[in-house]
C-alpha cells in the first residue's frame, strides 16, 4: 500500500535519506526502526508531501500524496504531537481536522473516546497538556478520517507502559481490520511486539529489513557462545588460536562462534567446560549490532 | 508491469476533494479560536466602536458642525493599520506554532490553503468596513436626533462605497504579502509598520541627500497610493501608473517570493 522507490533526500553534502525502498502491506504493522536522526522522519514526511525528495518516488495506493482527494479520509498522519498551536484545546484541534476532511462533529467525540482522552482534558489547551495527551491527541488526529493506511512518527513516545500496551493493542486491532500501518521508532522493544515487518535504517539507509525470524534467521553468522570452564584464560588463548573474538563476561567468556567449535577448541586444549550454551542473538542485539556502525556517539561499546 | 503481485491500490473514486469554501471555513475559524486572533478581532471591533462614540460624546459636549463622514473619517485611518493584523496572523501563527505539518497534510495543495486564509482576511476587511459604516450611521443618527441643526449627513458615496472599501482591502492584502514574505509574527509586523508609516520619512531623507531621488517618490511610496485610493479608483494615466507601480514592489513582489517558498519549501 505504501511505496517507497529508491527515494534519496540530500541537504547540501549530507544524505539524510539515501536509495531507501520498502513497501508497506495492508492488514500489516510496519515497524520503521533506526537511531536518532537515521532518516526515518525525513522519509515519512516525505511520504506526505512536507519535504520534496531528491530523487526517487514515495506512492501510496499507487498515488502520489498530493493527488489523493481529501487525503485525511485516506490516510492518517501523525508525524509531531507538538505540532499544534497550543493555545487551542484538544477538542478544539480536532473539530478543525473534521471541518476540513467534512467530517460530522460526532466524530471529535468517538476520537476522544477512542484515546481515552477526557471531557475534561479536551478543553484543555495543548500547551497544558503532556507529552502523552499530545501523542493521544495526535492519534487521535490521525484517525479522524477513518482511513485505510496510518503513518506514525514515534507514537510511543511520552507515553507511559500501559500508553503503549494501549496503543499496541489499538494498531493490532486497526491492522487486523485491513488497515496498513507504518510506524517509527527508536526504541526496538515498543515495536518488538507488533511489527509484522521491520525495517532497520541506519544514516540514511537501509541496514536490513525482514520479519523477525528472518531477521534473525539472517543474523546467524553473528552466533555466540557463552562459556564457562576451570581454565579461563587457557581455553580464551586457544580460541582466539582458532581466530575467534573472545571477550570476558561476568564469570566467563563471550565468544563469538557456535557452542560447538567451542566444544572441539576445549576439547584440543584439554580445558575442563563447566557451562557452555548459546548465547542466541536477541533483536535488540541484532539492531545495536547492524546500527552501531552508524549509530551517534553514546551507542558505540 | 511485470510483478508478481500487483500493488494494492487506494479506492478514491468516491472521495471529493475538500471544497475550497471548507478550507475558508476553516481558516475562518482559526481566525477567532486562538486567545491572540479572538483578542485582536475583539480589538478590532472595540476601537472602530469606540472611536466613533467617544467622538459623538466630544461633538455633543461641543458646538461645532459634524458630518457622518466626519465619524468614519478617523476609524478608518486606525482600520487601515489594524486590519492587516488579521491576515499576519493567520499566516504567520502556521509556521510560529508549526500548526502548517498538520495544515498541508490535511490539504496538500498548499496553495489553496493559502488562498483560504486570503479570503478570509478579505471578508473580515469586509466585515469591518460594514461595522464602520454602520456605526458612524448609528452616531451621525444619534447626533441628528440631539443637534439637528449642527448635523448633516452629507454621505460621500465614493468614500464609502469604493474609497474605504479599497484603501482598507489593499492594505489587508499588502499586510498578508508582507506575512506570506516572513512567515514570522514579530518581523511581518515590524515590516509593515516601517512600510507603512516610516517609508514616508525615510524616502524624504533619501531624496534630500539625492534630489533625483525625488523623482522615484510617487512610483515607490505606498502609502502616498494608497490614500488617494480614498478618493476613489485614480482618473489620470499617471496616477494608475503610480498605484500599479507601488501595488507590484510593495504587494506583488513579496508576495510572489513568499508563495514561492511557501509552495516549494519544506514544511518544518
Amino acid at each position: 500500500m505504501i511505496s517507497v522507490d529508491h527515494l534519496t533526500k540530500t541537504y547540501g553534502q549530507f544524505r539524510a535519506v539515501d536509495d531507501v525502498s520498502f513497501a508497506c502491506q495492508p492488514g500489516t504493522v510496519t515497524g520503521f526502526l533506526g537511531p536518532n536522526g537515521a532518516g526515518k522522519t525525513t522519509t515519512m514526511r516525505v511520504m506526505v508531501g512536507l519535504t520534496p525528495a531528491t530523487s526517487g518516488r514515495v506512492t501510496i495506493g499507487g498515488l502520489d500524496y498530493a493527488s489523493i482527494p481529501n487525503p485525511g479520509r485516506h490516510v492518517g498522519v501523525l508525524l509531531d504531537a507538538s505540532a499544534q498551536h497550543g493555545g487551542r484545546t484538544g477538542r478544539e484541534i480536532l473539530a478543525l481536522g473534521a471541518l476540513a476532511m467534512g467530517l460530522p462533529s460526532r466524530r471529535v467525540e468517538e476520537m476522544l473516546a477512542l484515546v481515552g482522552l477526557t471531557e475534561d482534558e479536551s478543553k484543555r489547551r495543548l500547551r497544558n497538556y503532556s507529552l502523552g495527551m499530545k501523542q493521544r491527541l495526535g492519534i487521535a488526529h490521525a484517525l479522524l478520517g477513518d482511513p485505510s493506511v496510518l503513518i506514525l512518527d514515534e507514537p510511543a513516545n511520552g507515553l507511559d507502559p500501559a500508553g503503549i500496551r494501549w496503543m499496541r493493542g489499538l494498531l493490532k486491532g486497526y491492522a487486523d481490520r485491513g488497515g496498513t500501518v507504518l510506524l517509527s521508532s527508536h526504541l526496538l522493544n515498543e515495536v518488538e511486539l507488533i511489527a509484522d515487518e521491520m525495517i532497520l535504517i541506519g544514516q540514511g539507509r537501509i541496514v536490513a529489513q525482514g520479519d523477525k525470524k528472518s531477521l534473525l534467521a539472517g543474523a546467524q553468522g553473528a552466533a555466540t557462545s557463552l562459556v564457562t570452564s576451570l581454565d579461563n584464560a587457557g581455553l580464551a588463548a586457544a580460541l582466539q588460536q582458532r581466530g575467534h573474538a573472545v571477550e570476558a563476561m561476568g564469570e566467563g567468556l563471550r565468544v563469538n562462534v557456535a557452542t560447538e567449535e567451542v566444544g572441539r577448541a576445549a576439547l584440543a586444549a584439554g580445558v575442563v567446560l563447566t557451562d557452555l550454551r548459546s548465547g542466541g542473538v536477541g533483536l535488540e542485539d541484532l539492531f545495536l549490532e547492524l546500527t552501531s556502525a552508524t549509530a551517534r556517539e553514546g551507542v558505540h561499546q | 508491469m511485470t510483478t508478481a503481485t500487483p500493488a494494492p491500490m487506494l479506492n478514491v473514486a468516491a472521495t471529493a476533494p475538500i471544497p475550497f469554501w471548507r478550507l475558508v471555513l476553516v481558516e475562518f475559524r482559526k481566525s477567532y479560536n486562538t486567545r491572540a486572533g479572538f483578542w485582536l478581532l475583539f480589538t478590532i471591533g472595540l476601537l472602530i466602536t469606540l472611536l466613533q462614540v467617544v467622538q459623538l460624546f466630544a461633538f455633543l459636549a461641543q458646538d461645532y458642525f459634524t458630518t457622518f463622514t466626519d465619524f468614519t473619517g478617523n476609524v478608518w485611518l486606525v482600520s487601515l493599520v489594524l486590519v492587516p493584523m488579521l491576515p499576519i496572523l493567520l499566516v504567520t501563527t502556521e509556521w510560529t506554532q508549526r500548526t502548517a505539518v498538520v495544515t498541508f497534510a490535511i490539504e496538500p495543495r498548499r496553495v489553496r490553503v493559502i488562498l483560504a486564509k486570503l479570503a478570509v482576511a478579505v471578508l473580515l476587511a469586509i466585515a469591518v468596513v460594514v461595522l464602520m459604516l454602520v456605526v458612524a450611521a448609528a452616531c451621525t443618527l444619534v447626533a441628528d436626533v440631539l443637534k439637528p441643526d449642527l448635523t448633516e449627513w452629507s454621505v460621500d458615496t465614493t468614500f464609502v462605497f469604493a474609497g474605504a472599501p479599497l484603501t482598507i482591502l489593499t492594505t489587508t492584502v499588502f499586510g498578508f504579502a508582507v506575512a506570506c514574505l516572513l512567515l514570522n509574527t514579530p518581523a511581518a509586523i515590524v515590516l509593515f509598520l516601517i512600510t507603512w508609516y516610516a517609508s514616508i520619512g525615510i524616502f524624504a531623507a533619501i531624496a534630500a541627500l539625492i534630489p533625483p531621488f525625488e523623482d522615484l517618490l510617487p512610483w515607490i511610496t505606498l502609502q502616498i497610493n494608497v490614500l488617494t485610493l480614498a478618493d476613489g479608483l485614480p482618473s489620470a494615466a499617471d496616477d494608475w501608473a503610480h498605484l500599479v507601480v507601488s501595488l507590484a514592489l510593495w504587494i506583488g513582489l513579496p508576495l510572489a517570493l513568499g508563495m514561492g517558498r511557501i509552495l516549494r519549501a519544506e514544511v518544518k
